[in-house]
């Protein structure tokens, strides 16, 4: 049972503080009921902040609502059959994980980057549900098709009329974000046909969705990828009969080089764009429009202006807007869908907020008293985490390593520049462009962090990941060579199964490092250590 | 039977990756080429002056120095493998021709140049993009690969001869040891085979650790002693058994299978001959270092090539072999920590087990191993347990 722990005068000291939402300190840990990460009341962030927020809540609803809404008996049959689905109805509670502590133009610029996400996600869904055979076979089934999650849907474009699907992205890769415990199940479930437990638990999610045969059953085709990873390549191959239809549709695998900027690499990635683009030719029956695709790379080029943009605000001030985990889930959104109406709109409207924060100077992140980057891959069920690190340390991400992927601009005026340009989008994947290729993109973070102006780096542990464990020592050597310029906290999880390493071990390690090593005090001492085992 | 006169020979050659064949080898001033995964054209590395070296780590039970660089989470091969080099195990190869087809590999090999752990101003590592596909041009470009990333480096460092002349002479010998562990095989097929399973992987593994050249004449003894040898008057094995899966460069594995009354008729795992002991055909009007690469490219079975015909054609692959080779049941083994054949191998044992794709079921039991076999009791068991229910369905099938 909840129980309020301080006095509102204890909380906020004086009228102003209470009707502006703008103490000190947050307590956001006295928020919680025991146990759990759920809110007892709505964060009192001030009059105005609070009423916007509510009201974009409340939004948020309303176009679930309005999901169920396009087919009752469809939807509901959707829900019945697929339990991943089930997590969605969690996405206000999400919402409101990722914008815990936000005020003013922080909270405004978030709301804004996950309405785009919310959008995009339910027309996503909607897609792939209507096309779903399991619920009647119609004139969309064979015109929505199955790309692995982790391939830009680029060259869909090309192809007006048709819809591609990252497959996994919902059914899978966002799970344990809205519900920790539900990436777990489908854990438990790749295991229990024989596949190691000690794997990345992201395809073992994949494989485990496959296992329960709960994939939508979209199109005649489906395009397969060796993104990011081995494991995510191998998954591919566990999936292959529950994907394909025990064989009855096409698939054809639209691999990228490991060694992606090796010069003597660079003729396969644009050999297997073209090879993916015969492809669908031969599925559809339809040539390849060229001037659709190019108006696609052009708006991607256009969003993709803006974001570097706004890491430039990141990275020379201390303006900008986006709150950590909304700038990292917004932007690796953005890979896997492209520069679709959705993003183009959000982030249109980010860069005003973003002008507006540079124009006055406002110091969106005034708890900040470390400047971060976040490297290697992170955690799905604790994506949140680096929020906690702002709220409870003091410690601004400004910018992750899987953020930093796929934003080269296209040469649109030389075909055969911009085939090579677009197989470097694929090739450049979140969790890959740093992991592969050799040892030295891995060692960016030094120069990343030193663009960004940080004095710390958040160094995501994550145990199932073979990649990185294999580069641990040189790791811990660099963050030697670097130690008088960077503070490096290890951060660990698991990915997508929090009862491996729990999100109360992950913040443990980070306050043993603060307090021990850093000698700091808490900016939110409610937060220091919390029981939140069975919240989402 | 009585033992075959190289065997212990055999085996002490195995004893580390510096072995008395390669001593005499550097002696002569060539060129140890170390290399580590069945994706590398081995062929080429016996060209010239120079002789390749399956890097193997034997013995290497504690390796705590690649765990500080790798994590207890890592390959325990690759581990291995580093921390023999750490100890200065491969202080005489002059290059290592590595991939990036397996992560945790890939960042081992880095670890040579990144710790200097060769003692050699001009040792270098080199690194090949494997193609996922296999298509005309995925050989092609597999081809180009293999001049940037071996030929020329070498070429440039060590000035080796990667002449026309030249590649046919290593195809040839490579084809002559092909020849040899092929009727070897063949012997295999037989109810009471004059080879043992162990017997086998030992002097395969020596064909892979050791200059050609050199091993080659100890193999021409052993194949006609074998062609003589009595085979002993009634089968000893209780079943025949194949083996597929990843790394297995422990002989004691395959000896562990065989005391538990297994036979090993088929090796299909990397380090075994199924694939890559087929001889290189040399096709009138085609050069050879496109023969090679065809070979290498549309021969390897590892489970990293991409699409259903591929995913399919390795099942089919060792569904044909434990056929051919009349084994009972199939031993899928994974690496532990090993990411391609940790799936591979709970596909294949469910594939095997409910005959899908494949003309009918087959028995399988799926292993999870170490680097090294010694000391593993659970492992005997496992054994013991699939043997004894292949001979209880074989006696049942004759009721």
């Amino acid at each position: 049972m909840w129980k309020r722990k301080r006095t509102l005068k204890e909380e906020y000291g004086t009228l102003g503080h209470f009707l502006r939402g703008d103490n000190a300190c947050h307590y956001l840990g006295d928020l919680y009921i025991e146990g759990t990460n759920f809110y007892f009341h709505r964060e009192w962030r001030g009059v105005k902040d609070t009423a916007y927020a509510f009201a974009r809540w409340l939004q948020t609803w309303g176009k679930m609502a309005g999901l169920i809404g396009r087919d009752p008996v469809r939807m509901i049959r959707a829900f019945w059959k697929y339990r991943w689905l089930s997590a969605y109805l969690a996405t206000p509670m999400m919402v409101d994980k990722w914008i815990e502590g936000d005020r003013g133009m922080v909270l405004r610029a978030d709301l804004t980057a996950i309405d785009c996400m919310v959008s995009d996600s339910i027309t996503t869904l909607w897609r792939e549900i209507r096309a779903d055979r399991r619920f009647g076979e119609n004139k969309w089934t064979e015109r929505t098709i199955a790309f692995d999650y982790t391939l830009p849907k680029h060259i869909i474009y090309g192809f007006p009329g048709y819809y591609g699907i990252n497959i996994q992205q919902h059914a899978a890769f966002m799970v344990p974000i809205l519900n920790k415990n539900l990436g777990s199940y489908y854990v438990d479930q790749a295991v229990s046909c024989g596949i190691p437990g000690d794997m990345c638990t992201l395809p073992l999610v994949e494989t485990g969705v496959a296992v329960e045969g709960e994939y939508p059953d979209i199109g005649n085709c489906w395009l397969t990828t060796n993104n990011p990873c081995d494991a995510n390549m191998m998954d591919n191959v566990a999936m292959y009969r529950a994907l394909s239809s025990d064989g009855k549709k096409a698939v054809h695998p639209f691999t990228t080089p490991l060694m992606y900027d090796d010069p003597t690499c660079k003729e396969l990635g644009v050999h297997e764009v073209y090879d993916a683009i015969h492809f669908l030719e031969e599925q559809f029956h339809q040539p390849f429009n060229w001037d659709t695709f190019i108006q696609h790379i052009e708006n991607t080029n256009q969003f993709n202006r803006e974001e570097t943009e706004r890491w430039d605000v990141y990275a020379k001030t201390n303006n900008g807007a986006l709150n950590p985990v909304c700038q990292g889930l917004f932007r690796i959104y953005f890979y896997q869908q492209g520069g679709n109406e959705y993003f183009l709109k959000a982030s249109r409207k980010l860069m005003r907020i973003f002008d507006k924060c540079v124009r006055k100077n406002i110091d969106t992140f005034p708890l900040t008293r470390h400047r971060a980057i976040a490297w290697s891959c992170g955690s799905t069920y604790y994506a949140h985490g680096v929020q906690w690190l702002y709220n409870c340390w003091g410690i601004l991400c400004l910018i992750n390593m899987d953020s930093l992927t796929g934003h080269n601009i296209v040469d649109t005026e030389d075909r055969d520049i911009m085939m090579s340009d677009v197989a470097d989008w694929h090739a450049r994947t979140p969790m890959r462009t740093h992991t592969v290729g050799g040892n030295r993109h891995l060692m960016q973070m030094w120069e990343t962090a030193e663009k960004f102006n940080c004095d710390m780096i958040i160094m995501y542990d994550d145990i199932g990941c073979k990649g990185m464990a294999g580069a641990q020592g040189l790791i811990e050597e660099e963050i030697r060579k670097h130690d008088e310029r960077f503070h490096t906290v290890w951060m660990p999880h698991s990915l997508m199964d929090h009862r491996i390493v729990s999100p109360a071990e992950a913040r443990r390690t980070v306050n043993e490092y603060m307090i021990n090593v850093m000698h700091e005090e808490p900016v939110d001492p409610s937060l220091l250590d919390f029981d939140d085992s069975m919240g989402w | 039977m009585r033992d075959l006169k190289h065997l212990i020979y055999f085996e002490n050659l195995l004893q580390q990756a510096n072995n008395d064949l390669v001593q005499d080898a550097c002696k002569d001033g060539r060129l140890a080429l170390a290399w580590n995964c069945s994706y590398i054209p081995e062929v080429l590395l016996d060209t010239d002056n120079c002789f390749g070296v399956r890097l193997r780590a034997p013995n290497c039970t504690n390796p705590d120095m690649a765990t500080y660089y790798m994590t207890n989470r890592s390959c325990p091969y690759s581990k291995s493998i580093l921390e023999r080099a750490f100890e200065g195990g491969y202080n005489f190869i002059s290059a290592l021709i590595g991939q990036e087809c397996c992560t945790t590999m890939n960042r081992m090999e880095q670890y040579f140049e990144y710790c200097e752990l060769i003692p050699n101003d001009k040792f270098f590592c080199t690194y090949l993009d494997m193609p996922l596909r296999k298509t005309e041009w995925h050989a092609g470009y597999y081809r180009r690969q293999i001049e940037q990333k071996i030929i020329q480096p070498l070429e440039k460092v060590y000035g080796v001869d990667f002449s026309e002349e030249k590649l046919r002479r290593a195809v040839e010998q490579f084809n002559e040891v092909c020849r040899i562990i092929t009727e070897m095989n063949a012997m295999r097929m037989s109810d009471n085979p004059v080879i043992t399973g162990y017997e086998f992987h030992v002097i395969q593994l020596c064909t892979l650790t050791c200059p050609k050249d050199l091993i080659l004449p100890y193999l021409r003894e052993t194949l006609q002693e074998l062609r003589e040898r009595k085979p002993d008057p009634k089968p000893w094995y209780r079943a025949r058994v194949l083996i597929a899966g990843s790394e297995i460069d422990d002989p004691e594995f395959t000896k562990m299978c065989e005391m538990a009354g297994g036979l090993v008729v088929a090796d299909r795992y990397c380090f075994g001959s199924m694939p890559g002991r087929e001889e290189i055909p040399l096709e009138e009007g085609k050069d050879v270092l496109q023969s090679i690469a065809d070979y290498y490219m549309w021969r390897n079975q590892c489970p990293r090539a991409m699409g259903p015909e591929n995913i399919i054609a390795r099942k089919k692959y060792i569904f044909d072999l434990a056929e051919k080779y009349r084994a009972d049941g199939i031993i899928v083994e994974n690496m532990k920590f090993c990411e391609y054949w940790g799936y591979e191998r709970a596909q294949d044992g469910t594939w095997f087990y409910e005959g899908y794709e494949l003309p009918r079921s087959i028995p399988v039991c799926q292993i999870e191993k170490d680097y090294t076999s010694a000391a593993s009791g659970q492992l005997r068991t496992r054994f013991q347990a699939f043997i004894e229910s292949l001979e209880i369905k074989k006696i049942q099938a004759q009721q």
